[in-house]
Order: C-alpha cells, then structure tokens, then sequence
C-alpha cells in the first residue's frame, strides 16, 4: 500500500469527512464502472456505488494494510454487486435485466446492422447492448471475474486476491464466462 | 490414471492464458499440438480472441457527477450527522476566511487601544525641562 493510502485509510479511520470526499473522488468512477458492469442498470449501480462507499467507510477500521486500498475497494464492490444480483433474483424484479435506457434507446431506434469487428472498439450503443445482456446472463460468479479481467483489465493476481479464490478456479471461472459469452456474442460480432 | 475433468480444467485454464498471450512456453507449446490437431478448439479459441477484444473494447461509464454528494446524504440522514467526526473549525471555515477575520480583528483591537485614554499604546506626556545645576542651590545662602 502506498504512503498516501496509509495516509488516508488512518484520516478514515479518524472519521475524517474531508478523507472520505478525497476517496469517493478517486474511486468513484472506478466503482460505478465495476457497479454498472455487473448489474446492467444505472440506477442499481448507483445505488450499490453509495452503498459500497458507505460500506468501506463503515469497516474501514478492519481493513488490513497489507493489501492495496484499490483491492479492497474492489472486493467490497465485488461482494455488495453479488448481493445485489442475489436479491434482485430473489424479488424476480424485472429491472434487473432492463439495460441502461442510453445503450437500449439507440438499438430500439431500428434494426439491427453490420457491427464491428470485434478486434476493433466497440462503436455503438447497439453492440454494448449485446455485450452487457450477455454479461448479465452469467451467474454472479462467473460475471464478477470475466468484468474484472476484461473490463477491469486486471491479472489474475489481483482478481485471486479480489475474490480469494485460488489461481486454477480463476482460470477456469473466466474461461467459462468467455465460453458462455462467445455463444452469445459470436453471432453478432462475426 | 489423469481424471478427464481435471484435464478439461487444465486445457480450459491453458486456453484462457493462450489467448492473453501469458502462457509458459512449454504450456504454449502443448496448446498448440492440440490446436494443430483439433479444428473444432481452433475455431474455439478465435471465437474467445473476438468475444474478449469485444468486452475489453467496452467504453468505461463514469459515475454520476453527484454521487459524492448523495454518499453523504445518505451517511449523514442514516446517522443522523453523528457519523463523521466533530469537525474543528478549521474543517469547517476556509483558512483564508480565518486569517482575513484574525487580521480584521487586529485592527480593531489596535484602534481601541490607540483610542483609550489609558491605553498602553498612548504615549506618556514630555517630561518639564530640568533646571540647571546652580538654581538648585538656595538663592539667599551666603558665602562663607
């Protein structure tokens, strides 16, 4: 952990309102991001996002150093967003599955085109509409580690350490999800 | 005798590090004698290559410009504004507020004291003149 973590996670533990605005501002995006990605919906990933924040804010006195403040952020917003799907599952709440209005405003606006390669970014609503149903067709598990290898574009390391989850199972959980993603996505990105 | 499922979770977890580029020579080497050998893992192994550049091509999504601010809303509405510590009031007021007023105050307190009649930055009166040496002497004594 870097001095300056060490630094703000003793301001928290202080209580420090100022602390807690300086690490909102920096992981916010971070945190959403990984929210977003893993519910679907902005307003759930909104939701969970404060939760998260709150949360760390909460517990901030058992975090232990040794791991980085970001790893931890991550496995907090890793944890909470699991819940989350769990719950909503639950309820059987349809909103869940509804994707964020600006990526399913744009595809409903006509049928559906030539998409880009996939080797090239990805350039409309329409494809992130695909590739976010398809995330939110696996199963928490498998949908936490293919976000935070691909979308995350974090090693295997630091998802092992996320998800306290052993090196092979890692390995196997992500290639998995791609397995079950390639079904769904081959066809449109082809 | 090697169990057929350990193996496909090996060959799996070997897949998944061949198409990040991250396996062992000697790891790489055996995935691609299976590859040569098996079309259908080809095709397999192109399709994860497009279905990861696609995912990784996802644009980031920024939070919401007030989620700072709806945090402590809910931290402050949940604890009824107990959760954060008891703020100083150099948390609460700016540093230059703090000195513009201390300056200000300054002022005003020099003026009051320059003021005062018997303020201490007041002057004393000039003492009189002393008078010289010789009209200390008593004016009628006579010489002896």
């Amino acid at each position: 952990m870097t001095t300056r973590d060490r630094e703000l996670v003793r301001r928290l533990r202080e209580r420090d309102e100022r602390a807690f605005r300086e690490l909102v501002a920096e992981h916010r995006d971070r945190v959403y991001n990984l929210t977003y990605r893993m519910l679907g919906n902005r307003a759930e990933a909104e939701d969970v996002a404060q939760e998260v924040f709150i949360s760390v804010f909460k517990t901030v006195d058992s975090f232990r150093e040794e791991a980085k403040l970001s790893t931890w952020l991550y496995r907090v917003t890793v944890n909470h967003c699991k819940n989350r799907i769990k719950y909503l599952a639950r309820r059987h709440d349809r909103s869940q599955d509804e994707l964020d209005e600006s990526a399913g405003a744009v595809a409903a606006q006509g049928p559906a085109g030539p998409l880009p390669r996939p080797d090239r970014a990805v350039e409309g609503a329409q494809m992130e509409k695909v590739l976010q149903e398809a995330i939110n067709s696996l199963d928490e598990d498998h949908r936490a580690v293919v976000i935070l290898r691909e979308v995350e574009d974090l090693s295997i390391e630091e998802i092992c350490e996320i998800t306290g989850l052993p090196d092979g199972t890692v390995k196997s959980r992500l290639h998995r999800a791609r397995l079950a993603l390639r079904k769904k996505i081959t066809r449109h990105v082809s | 005798m090697t169990d057929p499922a350990s193996t496909d979770e090996r060959l799996a977890a070997m897949l998944s590090d061949y198409v990040d580029g991250t396996l062992a020579p000697a790891d790489r080497a055996e995935v691609e004698a299976a590859l040569a050998a098996d079309p259908a893992l080809r095709a397999e192994v192109d399709e994860l290559r497009a279905s990861v550049g696609a995912l990784k091509s996802l644009p980031p999504t920024a939070a919401p410009p007030d989620l700072g601010k709806s945090v402590e809303e809910r931290i402050h509405r949940r604890s009824a504004g107990r959760f954060f510590a008891r703020r100083t009031l150099g948390d609460r007021v700016p540093f230059g507020v703090l000195l513009i007023v201390a300056l200000i105050a300054l002022v005003i307190l020099l003026a009051v004291l320059w003021s005062s009649p018997t303020g201490s930055l007041k002057r004393p009166p000039p003492a009189p003149p002393e008078p010289p040496a010789e009209s200390l002497l008593p004016r009628h004594q006579a010489p002896p």
